[in-house]
């Protein structure tokens, strides 16, 4: 398999480029305000210096990626547990999925992840994601999602057919029984071999089926009543989602980074995840933002590709 | 050339936009597929060039190494380069509201699936790989000119771009195993 060979893309048109031509000759032409400093700063801020600027500045052309900070909210270690158990009440009397069996599970979600590893984390532009799972039988699923914010063209969904997806079925086929299923959850952690802490894993594997499947009121419950027993789990309060939701959040936090499950306050819907850094490390100050995600829609539908009526 | 810039001649000035303005207008296209800030890249990255004229070296053959490296780090540090220049690029003319490109561009040129999908995979690098990918593999600059672009040693350029070759195989790899693609930095979605 051969490397991407360089995409053509559309030159500059002509017009324009003479007229980026001009400005430039201008503005070099143009007496400078403060040539003796210019002049001796040059060879030290020149090629060669490579410092991220850390200002948080927006910019004007894009203003996603300027590294979101937010307040770094106190979590509450004794009110989680309360918390979890009143939402495992709360949802044991919601309705479950649409009965029948076939279809696919439908989820439409918005989200914008942080390109770690060059200074602060910055959030990339957020992206819509919409993926059919397969209900019942493993098999092809759908994801579309913007891979990369190309908008030469304007934006150019990625359409991707998934195949063997795990069905929703057995994504949430899970014990009933809190301790069992916090015990299924560490036992998977062993398997998949070392990593994040027993703890954080679980608590990741849990926000992983909440964030894109369909959960029978059953399992969530005893998914929510699960989480309450992982140590080290906080609420965190006043928070807000991808859209700008605010809800009341679940949250763990491993290695100066907390990981949120976002609720609504009186309805305890799931709404969506935030993670941010609670310390100041090298992708950023103590609030840098490094993922953050809405879930929009949940729904059955009969076809690969079909969407939900509204 | 090298001493005419050096020297502060204008026309000289111009003489490189007339040559390698496309180049770094692609450059920054591929780095960060947005039009509009592609051009904002082309003029910042002449602002600087023009700023740092003093630091180039008098010997050297093409400038397109030189240039391309400023490109690369206006990119990275691109709130700092808009600060300086920004009584600049106050007064740069307003881009046209009708379409950029004629449609007869994008029906010859380019592929819109092929644009995404190759941008998309170096995405799936670290940015220091993908950049001295981007200059050595489509930008066509050898490892020596990568090292000046980046000022960075030629072995360094050497190992980034033998892991970045690395990692898109295995994405290739994984892409047609079937497998899904997940973020790299990040496992936020599954």
């Amino acid at each position: 398999m051969t490397e991407p060979s360089a995409p053509p893309v559309p030159t500059l048109p002509q017009p324009r480029r003479q007229a980026l031509r001009q400005h430039l000759l201008t503005e070099v032409r143009r007496p400078s305000r403060r040539p003796v400093r210019l002049r001796v700063l040059a060879p030290v801020a020149g090629v060669l210096a490579v410092a991220v600027a850390a200002g948080m500045v927006a910019q004007p052309w894009a203003p996603d990626s300027a590294p979101l900070v937010v307040p770094v909210g106190q979590g509450e270690r004794v009110g989680a547990a309360l918390l979890l158990n009143r939402m495992a009440v709360a949802t044991a009397d919601k309705p479950g999925p649409p009965p029948g069996a076939g279809g696919y599970v439908y989820i439409r979600s918005r989200g914008a992840v942080a390109e770690l590893g060059d200074g602060p984390a910055r959030l990339r532009p957020v992206q819509e994601r919409e993926i059919w799972i397969p209900r019942d039988e493993r098999g092809d699923g759908l994801l579309r999602q913007p891979l990369f914010h190309a908008p030469i063209v304007g934006t150019i969904p990625q359409r991707e057919t998934l195949t063997d997806v795990t069905p929703n079925a057995a994504l949430v086929d899970l014990p009933d029984d809190p301790d069992a299923l916090l015990a299924k959850l560490y036992r998977e952690r062993e398997q998949r071999g070392p990593g994040s802490s027993p703890d954080s894993a679980a608590f990741t594997a849990i926000g992983d089926i909440l964030r894109e499947s369909l959960v029978p009121p059953r399992t969530s419950a005893a998914l929510y009543r699960a989480a309450a027993k992982i140590p080290g789990v906080e609420v965190v309060r006043g928070v807000t989602d991808a859209t700008g939701r605010r809800g009341i959040a679940v949250a763990h936090t491993e290695h100066s980074r907390r990981d949120e499950w976002i609720f609504d306050e009186a309805t305890f819907d799931y709404l969506g995840e935030r993670s941010y850094l609670v310390a100041d490390t090298a992708d950023g100050p103590a609030g840098t933002v490094l993922g953050t995600t809405a879930v929009l829609q949940r729904a059955v539908v009969a076809q690969l590709g079909q969407h939900p009526r509204q | 050339m090298r001493a005419r810039i050096r020297a502060g001649d204008s026309e000289a000035l111009g003489e490189l936009f007339d040559e390698h303005a496309d180049a770094v207008h692609r450059h920054a296209l591929w780095s960060e597929g947005d039009p509009a800030y592609a051009e904002d890249v082309v003029s910042l990255t002449f602002l600087e060039a023009w700023r740092i004229r003093g630091s180039l070296r008098p010997d050297g053959d093409s400038l397109r190494p030189w240039l391309l490296g400023i490109a690369t780090n206006v990119l990275r540090n691109r709130r700092r380069a808009a600060r300086r220049h920004r009584e600049a690029l106050r007064r740069l003319p307003v881009r046209d509201t009708v379409p950029d490109f004629a449609d007869e561009v994008i029906d010859r040129m380019y592929d819109a699936d092929q644009v995404t999908a190759a941008l998309a995979a170096l995405r799936a690098l670290r940015r220091a790989d993908r950049e001295v990918f981007l200059l050595c593999v489509w930008s066509h600059l050898d490892y020596a000119a990568a090292a000046e672009a980046l000022g960075v040693p030629v072995g360094t350029v050497r190992s980034r771009l033998s892991r970045a070759r690395a990692r898109l195989r295995t994405l290739a790899q994984q892409e047609l195993a079937g497998t899904r693609m997940v973020p790299a930095e990040q496992g936020e979605y599954r």
